[in-house]
């Protein structure tokens, strides 16, 4: 499915929502996929969505994984510099927390292609960079 | 040996602005071919349907209320993509 029609990124919290079959998340997947957009899921936001869901869970998140409506963002070599151009400009430094890395991945993935990001939590989005265009979860 | 064939000809009817667009497109080098443009959007929506039988299978249709509010975001964001395109 092509990324035209662009989308969201979508941070740890967006994940594991969908992983524990949130239906605020699941629907904006859904909606997605109706009209053709996309959800993009950045590597960095993994480790923190696995460690925030049930074992049981984790079949349901990797399949959004292989949904035709979601891209996955790896994390290069090249990436890695660029996240670490994200973490050293971070707005708020003492913000940062034990996802920072994971929300700098969002916040790279946001700015490379000009999208808003899916998120359950703001504050941290908004220590990297307060100007992110956020949709927030219910 | 003779190849197995993957394509099949038939003939399509589209309204004359939808037909005459893509033949500019084609017309203009941006599409390979029309017939290239109609498979495209063909695969398109088998896949986008094809995904949303997927997911209601597996977790069901979200509930009225959630899905209100995702379409209610894609609308918004569509506006948004339409006003800075």
């Amino acid at each position: 499915m092509t990324a035209a029609f662009g989308g969201w990124v979508l941070d740890h919290h967006a994940v594991a929502a969908w992983a524990r079959v949130q239906p605020y998340a699941q629907a904006l997947v859904w909606s997605a996929m109706e009209v053709g957009m996309t959800v993009v899921v950045p590597a960095a936001v993994l480790p923190l969505a696995y460690a925030d869901t049930r074992e049981q869970d984790h079949d349901v998140l990797r399949e959004l994984l292989e949904l035709p409506v979601t891209l996955f963002d790896p994390l290069t070599a090249a990436e890695a510099r660029e996240l670490g151009r994200v973490l050293a400009t971070a707005a708020d430094p003492a913000a940062l927390k034990l996802d920072a890395l994971s929300l700098a991945h969002v916040v790279h993935a946001a700015h490379r292609r000009g999208w808003a990001v899916l998120t359950g939590n703001a504050t941290g989005l908004r220590a990297l960079d307060p100007s992110l265009d956020l949709d927030e979860l219910p | 040996m003779a190849r197995e064939r993957t394509t099949k000809k038939i003939t399509i009817t589209l309204p004359i602005e939808d037909a005459e667009a893509v033949e500019r497109l084609a017309e203009a080098g941006e599409v390979e071919s029309v017939s290239r443009y109609v498979t495209e959007a063909v695969a398109f929506r088998r896949a986008r349907e094809d995904g949303l039988a997927v997911l209601e299978r597996r977790f069901g249709k979200p509930p009225a209320e959630a899905l209100e509010w995702a379409r209610n975001l894609v609308a918004r964001r569509i506006d948004q993509r339409d006003r800075t395109a």
